[in-house]
């Protein structure tokens, strides 16, 4: 078995190289040998193929219309076997490209493994970075429940705040002058296939010029480790595929005890409504509060653009050959402040929202007579707005869990049921059977040959019906046979006329 | 030297040390990951793929009402249309559907859908001559729904129906056409 087996192996290899393709894939050679503080690149491109597998079956049931996105997540979520699972892998997926991309890009960066001759390697995992956030901005919008909505509607507003050309760019991203179904559809382009192309390009691009440029390993030029060169197969491998599998079980678990929340179906009319970003846009979220006004353009181009900018340039800004992370004091500093930097605006946007307040406080300051407000000091005061946002914020939550229990309640196409009409209409006298061949059952056409009967006499009167039905083309009608006095004596005719303005109105 | 012919020799060389070496205990742990992780990924995205497949439809069990049994006249079959709901994914779709009642003197009706089990074209009464006519292949079918001339491969198609406190019910499915016995569709 073995034998055949290998000889199988030999003429699939024969013909398609596979030792070299594996030798290239897989004879890495690793200064230092393996070591487990490596396995962040590979775990990134890891939830990077299970946030496209998930999503590729996501985006089977999916319809990217404001009318349908909603039912059609809702549907995935309640009712789809496996489908809450697959949507909570997504999610969570999304949670945990953030967390990896983090460590590995600081890793990189303590590591002082950005500099020549990894340049390219640094630069391509920047924009990797901005693709991975450009994933989270426009995947936030696709379920379109209140939250989907109003933060996209936040995140787009940002935009307009760049100068001159803003309210531009704000246009182009909706795709008009309103967050609707065209922005839906756009974005859901994006996210599924312009980003995904952009993350494959840039991922060969950065395993490439990494491959050129090899692994950097220990930063230290004395490490004894240096001595040995470990090839990536198979001590390596195995390392990342348990940390692989380490993460997988976190997202599974994850995905299983918290299913991905859902609320309403977006709601442009609510004005209680508070948005908030997923938990990594909260510094940027905080950094608009905190610049309003003629001050926004701070917030949102400028520091963004500046911290971006540094990024990219590091390997410029930082030139000498040191890697030791304390002997670049300098770049170590600035990123420990960045780091601080971000860690305090989250924390500052968590604490306006009332989240490290207590119950029984948050109850003392809601209780707070309104007339006693004006008077408060100022830090009581906006412990008081923070006390409120932390109670509309919980509601929102208390909903969005009672919408994820509630039953599915499927979309309906075609319009309103109207079985009743037909039990509603007395049925006509058993000669005029006939008249429903063109006129409808009892008098409903409902895109039959004829118009409705029902309602017929709220068009016309007695007298004119009379006139019409024995000449119709004195009304234009010429597609209605007529019936002269021979062919429905003025009985029956009476007979029929009572008939028809018995009928009801139309509904 | 048989795979020499294929590739130049260098690389039959290179070849025994590598697949050598592919021979690991930790390879093999790895690849054990990998299939289980597959695995757990695999399963709930066949179930996934498969649930509107495989999930019962919920449509058969649904009886419309026609009305009042007493409000159909006994000397004539009468039409009725009403609307049933079809179940399709995240959507249900209002359809139209009209079928013919015939009220017998002793009050038991019988209904019949109005889809010719030729290619599906409308059958309707013909009052004068006292039969049911397909409009599309001249089918004709006589006052209890049986086969008179015309390609029609069997008779109108007769819907299960049930009154209850007076008012007619009826179960309303679709059949297949061209077929020379009745067969519910899907």
């Amino acid at each position: 078995m073995d034998r055949r087996l290998s000889n199988a192996y030999q003429w699939l290899d024969d013909r398609l190289a596979l030792s070299e393709i594996f030798a290239v894939l897989f004879d890495e050679p690793i200064p230092g040998g393996a070591r487990w503080s490596y396995v962040f690149g590979s775990a990134l491109l890891f939830v990077f193929l299970l946030q496209a597998v998930t999503g590729i079956f996501l985006s089977m049931y999916y319809v990217p219309s404001a009318e349908n996105a909603h039912v059609t997540v809702e549907w995935i979520q309640k009712e789809v076997t496996s489908g809450a699972f697959i949507r909570g892998l997504h999610h969570w997926g999304s949670s945990m490209m953030v967390v990896l991309l983090g460590v590995h890009m600081l890793q990189v960066f303590f590591w002082g493994a950005y500099k020549k001759p990894r340049e390219v390697v640094w630069i391509s995992g920047g924009l990797l970075m901005l693709l991975v956030l450009a994933f989270a901005f426009t995947g936030y919008l696709l379920p379109w429940d209140m939250k989907a909505y109003f933060a996209t509607a936040v995140g787009t507003n940002v935009a307009s705040e760049v100068p001159i050309i803003g309210s531009f760019l704000k246009a182009v991203a909706l795709g008009g002058s309103t967050l609707g179904t065209i922005t839906l559809s756009r974005f859901y382009t994006v996210h599924t296939m312009l980003l995904p192309a952009g993350t494959v390009l840039f991922v060969v691009l950065h395993l490439c010029a990494f491959r050129r440029a090899g692994a950097a390993g220990p930063f230290r030029r004395d490490d004894p480790r240096l001595k040995t060169v470990e090839l990536f197969y198979p001590k390596q491998f195995f390392y990342d595929t348990v940390f692989a599998a380490l993460i997988f079980a976190i997202l599974a678990t994850l995905a299983i005890t918290s299913p991905a929340d859902l609320e309403p179906r977006a709601n442009a009319a609510d004005a209680v409504y508070l948005p908030r970003p997923d938990w990594y846009f909260l510094p940027a979220f905080q950094l608009l509060k905190i610049f309003q006004g003629r001050l926004a353009i701070i917030g949102t181009v400028i520091i963004p653009g500046v911290l971006f900018s540094m990024l990219f340039l590091a390997p410029f800004l930082d030139r000498s050959p040191e890697r030791h992370p304390f002997k670049r004091r300098l770049a170590t500093v600035s990123m420990i402040a960045i780091i601080g930097l971000l860690g305090t605006l989250f924390f500052l946007a968590r604490r306006d929202d009332g989240a490290f307040l207590a119950a029984s406080e948050i109850e003392r300051l809601r209780s707070l007579p309104v007339e006693q407000l004006k008077e408060l000091p100022a830090a009581e005061q906006k412990k008081r707005e923070a006390a409120v946002a932390r109670l509309q914020l919980d509601k929102q939550q208390a909903e969005g869990n009672e919408f994820l229990k509630k039953k599915f309640e499927p979309y309906v196409i075609g319009g309103v049921p109207q079985p009743a009409i037909a039990a509603k209409v007395p049925p006509p006298p058993a000669q005029y059977a006939k008249c429903a061949q063109c006129h409808g059952d009892l008098g409903a056409a409902n895109g039959d040959i004829g118009p409705d009967l029902i309602g017929v006499g709220e068009k016309y009167d007695k007298k004119q019906l009379e006139t019409l039905v024995q000449d119709p083309e004195s009304f234009g009608l010429f597609g209605m046979d007529p019936f002269p006095e021979d062919k429905l004596p003025p009985k029956d005719r009476s007979e029929l006329i009572d008939y028809l303005m018995s009928l009801p109105k139309k509904p | 030297l048989k795979s020499k012919g294929l590739h130049s020799g260098t690389h039959v060389e290179e070849k025994k040390i590598t697949s050598q070496s592919r021979r690991s205990f930790l390879g093999l742990i790895s690849g054990i990951l990998q299939a289980g992780m597959g695995f757990f990924v695999a399963i709930p995205v066949v179930r996934y793929v498969l649930y509107p497949a495989v999930k019962a439809d919920a449509t058969d069990e649904m009886w419309s009402d026609v009305g009042k049994v007493t409000d159909f006249t006994v000397a004539e079959p009468q039409q009725r249309s009403f609307t049933i709901i079809e179940h399709d994914g995240w959507a249900e779709r209002l359809v139209e559907k009209t079928v013919w009642v015939i009220r017998n003197s002793d009050d038991s009706t019988v209904v019949f859908t109005a889809v010719c089990p030729h290619l599906g074209c409308t059958i309707k009464w013909r009052t004068e001559v006292k039969n049911f006519n397909c409009g599309c292949h001249q089918s004709t079918f006589d006052g209890s729904g049986k086969l008179v001339s015309g390609p029609a491969p069997r008779p109108m198609d007769l819907l299960e129906t049930k009154v209850d406190g007076g008012t007619l019910l009826v179960r309303y499915q679709n059949f297949k056409q061209l077929k020379p016995t009745k067969e519910v569709l899907g």
